[in-house]
């Protein structure tokens, strides 16, 4: 669907509604990118690290590769607030890393929107143009996360808007909507994509889950010096 | 070649007031690097602001840089994460539905419609948090803040007589270290009568637990009704709420506590005109719980489960529970 995947320089969004698959596909990035491609990736935070869930997606990516490696190659950051995204942003290590994922971007701005409306437009506008030349000055490729606004009454025809407004919708090279279809599955629809003439192309894909006890078994097995 | 980068950064990226930040700018100080070799004297006298202002932006200017935020790499978070227990609710299907129980680090939120028993899982969680380490609990604290008055002492007297039989079955524990009276010692009731009492009990959260850092479980029963009682501004609404969350978000994940949240449910329709029972709240505090469980029941047939719709790391899924006395 994207043409082999995301090159580097680009600034990817993925939104959806709660519980619609945008953090697995996150991680699912993540744990890509650090083990088969073994570059670092940062992955700025705001809710939780799930460091399990990247194990057994790695598991599943590939059974015999050294996994504790690619997991040392991932480095977690908490995020609270806007400034702390900032002073990430520009901090001299950033240059370094291939993937920045940034989970989720509207929940920085949630507190702050609605207050003094031209204050939160400026300060999206400063991140916008930070994670821009993240992006593209050193050749890495930044994922956001976002929300889906209470847009137009639901069941019409017309497809969901993403959370930070009609300003950041032009910002991102690509936009992904992610959706929860029944009990597996879920289904990525690609909103825009600059690089490419035909909208819309959709796919659907399922979420590989293990049981909890038989990762944590494994995991003892295989790394009991831990 | 790290300094150049942290002297073109702009200065309005500083958590800055707006005030000076305009009367810096209109002096025409725009980066750091025009601003970090000045003395707080020579700053003020030339963009015309106090030098307490002025000794304020140099040294939020001059902190190096990421050394304030600690990054940690995924394997470290494994190891912390391995050594972390959840809280078990005492039923068998709804640990095997978490994967263990309540996990400890990360916000939960229990939805339900009126009566189907969330205080009581609460009460429940309050109990099995104070189990001793041999049985399986975490010998922690509780914190239970109470916006609809629904705190039921003689119930949580119920729960404890059955849960210390529990133990002592299993286990064989003596019965002098653990018992009613210390429960209830150990559960520390916070009641808040609207908004701004329980904006400012989750505010201040952080000092209490300071001073009390064996609390392992802080439950809110429930979020959702001074929310939806109160409030008649959207916009404020949504922004204490949202306030309230990235505060309760934070204080799982620094102090490594399990944080539980009770929740209503809310109609909602669609194309057809059909309704639905959805959590209420709305879409965007739906992100906020990194697990969401809804809790229903059938009164005809006395059958209840528990449905898993939202979690980071484990598949949706249905688990059937009772409630005994």
């Amino acid at each position: 669907m994207l043409d082999g995947g995301i090159p580097s320089g680009r600034l990817v969004e993925v939104f959806g509604e709660p519980g619609s698959g945008k953090t697995q596909l996150a991680l699912q990035l993540t744990a890509n990118t650090a083990l088969k491609q073994q570059q670092t990736v940062c992955y700025l935070t705001t809710s939780d690290a799930n460091a399990e869930r990247i194990l057994e997606i790695m598991h599943c990516l590939q059974e015999d590769a050294d996994h504790l490696n690619g997991l040392e190659r991932i480095h977690f950051c908490y995020v609270n607030d806007v400034y702390q995204l900032m002073e990430m942003l520009w901090a001299p290590g950033m240059r370094e890393y291939k993937l920045v994922v940034i989970d989720s971007l509207a929940t920085l701005f949630l507190p702050i929107r609605g207050d003094s409306f031209n204050d939160a437009i400026s300060l999206l506008n400063k991140v916008a143009s930070d994670l821009k030349r993240l992006a593209v000055v050193h050749q890495c490729v930044v994922l956001t996360v976002n929300h889906v606004s209470r847009g137009p009454a639901e069941g019409t025809a017309s497809t969901p808007t993403p959370f930070l407004g009609r300003y950041w919708c032009s910002v991102p090279n690509l936009t992904l909507h992610s959706k929860h279809l029944s009990k597996d599955e879920f289904q990525l629809t690609v909103v825009k994509n600059i690089y490419s003439p035909d909208p819309g192309p959709k796919c659907s894909f399922r979420y590989f889950f293990r049981s909890r006890v038989d990762v944590k078994n494994e995991f003892k097995s295989i790394y009991p010096h831990i | 070649m790290s300094t150049s980068i942290t002297n073109s950064r702009p200065i309005c990226t500083y958590p800055i007031p707006v005030s000076i930040q305009s009367k810096l700018s209109k002096a025409g100080f725009l980066t750091t690097g025009s601003v970090v070799n000045l003395r707080p004297s020579e700053l003020s006298s030339s963009a015309e602001i106090s030098l307490e202002d002025a000794a304020d932006v140099l040294d939020l200017v001059r902190k190096p840089n990421g050394l304030f935020l600690e990054t940690k790499t995924a394997l470290e978070i494994l190891r912390e994460e391995q050594g972390n227990c959840p809280i078990v609710t005492m039923s068998q299907n709804i640990d095997n539905l978490l994967n263990g129980g309540v996990p400890l680090s990360k916000v939960t939120e229990i939805s339900g419609i009126a009566g189907v028993g969330k205080t009581q899982l609460c009460l429940q969680l309050c109990v099995t948090v104070q189990m001793p380490e041999e049985c399986g609990g975490l010998k922690g604290h509780a914190v239970f803040i109470d916006t609809e008055g629904s705190f039921n002492a003689s119930r949580l007297q119920d729960m404890s007589q059955a849960c210390i039989k529990h133990c002592r079955n299993s286990m064989n524990l003596a019965a002098e270290n653990w018992n009613f009276a210390s429960i209830t010692e150990n559960i520390f009731v916070f009641r808040c009568k609207e908004v701004t009492e329980l904006l400012s009990c989750v505010m201040i959260l952080k000092e209490f637990l300071k001073t009390h850092d064996q609390v392992k479980l802080i439950v809110i029963d429930s979020l959702a009704f001074h929310f939806r009682h109160d409030m008649e501004n959207a916009a404020l609404r949504s922004r204490v709420l949202h306030k309230i969350a990235a505060e309760l978000v934070r204080i799982a994940v620094e102090l490594k506590l399990a944080v539980v949240v009770t929740n209503q449910m809310t109609t909602k329709f669609d194309s057809k005109g059909q309704g639905h029972l959805t959590p209420a709240l709305g879409t965007s505090w739906g992100h906020a719980p990194t697990f969401r469980i809804i809790l229903d029941w059938d009164p005809s047939r006395n059958f209840r489960w528990a449905t898993l719709i939202k979690s980071s790391s484990l598949p949706p899924g249905s688990a059937p529970y009772q409630v005994r006395p």
